[in-house]
């Protein structure tokens, strides 16, 4: 009985002390990585048009499992633009797109950040594609469909499911959802 | 054994790669790059030389080794993994591009073979400096050899060598003299296993011929 109580005691104050130093590592770092995230999101939505400094800028994270974040633009009290960063599971996993969408419920923007698509086929589908569309009324879905490339049909269908997440959580957020 | 033969053993007599078959999964995963060898291996080097000393420092002490040794895995763990985690977010913030190409190797670094490996074979049975040398051989050994891997596949497969960055060195040149291509196999994880067998194969090779060779002159001995 003493031995495991010694052993937990051990145990508890490694945790403490590994926690604490981890604490003082996070303080320093996650500032850092926000930053950097923040500075990455301007230069992404200033080439759709969008000056976040003329808003009110409200960062989630992890809204769902397919919402990595989004970042909420409002003006007074509005809410006027959502960014969304999704993911989708292309032939790969990790399709990674940024889709603005405004008020009207249109998507002023969308690019694909990341994705792990095989070299040479889904990833050339990804590049054929003006993935990196500016002032795009919401696109129609039915491009990304399988059938609309016999390359790559699950990447496509990938990209297809971003928006489906992005236009789902559009709807949620400028009807008044939760 | 000498402080130097303490470090260099890692390199080739004892590599932790080629030789102890320990860490390859990162090996065969990462090694499309020298640059992601390079990152790797510095994740790593920070990992294992810290978690021998710590390893080394809460069981040198006699008193302080009777309260660990009944619970040393999952206090290994715990020392191992809050290392990870500050690597983690030191990378993220720093070198957040290798950090993502990098992904989930870096959080499985905690279950990494050799550093558990070293943990408990050696750290916890030596003084700190000798862990930490240990540590600091053993991690440049592990990336010496996936350094090699990813010159071959970078080389083979991409014609470049891309240390840092942009500082790449486009072989292509080599490539159009000779009339042929890239082979883009060898940067899919066949042309990682592809590699990673023929240099076990060239090392077992030369393992046997030094061991034919001793064999031979010891029957030379014998019948003299």
């Amino acid at each position: 009985m003493k031995k495991a109580l010694t052993s937990g005691l051990v145990l508890l104050i490694l945790g403490i002390v590994c926690g604490t130093v981890l604490a003082v590592v996070n303080f320093f770092t996650a500032r850092i990585i926000e930053e950097r995230e923040i500075a990455e999101s301007k230069a992404t939505l200033a080439e759709f048009g969008i000056n976040l400094d003329e808003y009110d800028q409200d960062l989630q994270k992890k809204i769902s499992s397919n919402i990595d974040k989004a970042i909420y633009l409002s003006q007074n009290g509005d809410l006027k633009i959502a960014v969304y960063t999704v993911i989708g599971s292309g032939y790969s996993s990790g399709l990674k797109m940024m889709i603005v969408v405004d008020e009207n419920m249109e998507v002023l923007g969308y690019s694909v950040l990341a994705h792990n698509e095989t070299a040479g086929i889904g990833a050339d589908v990804l590049e054929s594609h003006d993935y990196n569309m500016v002032g795009a009324i919401l696109p129609d879905l039915s491009q990304f469909d399988a059938t609309s490339s016999p390359t790559a049909p699950i990447t496509n269908t990938g990209v297809r499911n971003c928006f489906i997440v992005a236009g789902t959580r559009a709807a949620i957020d400028f009807g008044g959802g939760q | 054994m000498t402080a130097k033969e303490n470090f260099f053993k890692g390199f080739i007599k004892e590599n932790p790669l080629f030789v102890q078959v320990l860490g390859t999964c990162p090996a065969l995963a990462i090694t499309k790059s020298l640059e992601n060898a390079i990152g790797m291996g510095m994740a790593l080097l920070f990992v294992l030389v810290f978690s021998n000393l710590l390893v080394s420092l809460v069981t040198v002490n006699p008193k302080i080794r009777e309260l660990v040794m009944p619970v040393r895995i999952p206090v290994f763990i715990v020392l191992i993994a809050s290392l990870v985690v500050i690597v983690e977010m030191v990378m993220k913030a720093f070198v957040p591009v290798l950090f993502e190409t990098l992904g989930v190797f870096i959080p499985l670094i905690v279950v990494n073979c050799i550093i558990f490996g070293r943990a408990e074979a050696f750290a916890s049975d030596h003084k700190p400096l000798e862990s930490v040398i240990d540590g600091a051989g053993m991690a440049l050994g592990f990336t010496l050899a996936i350094a090699i891997m990813s010159l071959v596949r970078e080389i083979l497969g991409a014609g470049t060598i891309t240390v840092w960055g942009e500082a790449a060195l486009d072989l292509h040149f080599l490539y159009d003299f000779l009339g042929i291509q890239p082979i883009d196999m060898f940067l899919k994880p066949v042309g990682a296993f592809f590699t990673f067998g023929f240099i076990l194969a060239v090392i077992a090779a030369i393992e046997n011929a030094k061991k034919a060779k001793l064999a031979a002159a010891a029957v030379k001995g014998g019948t003299k």
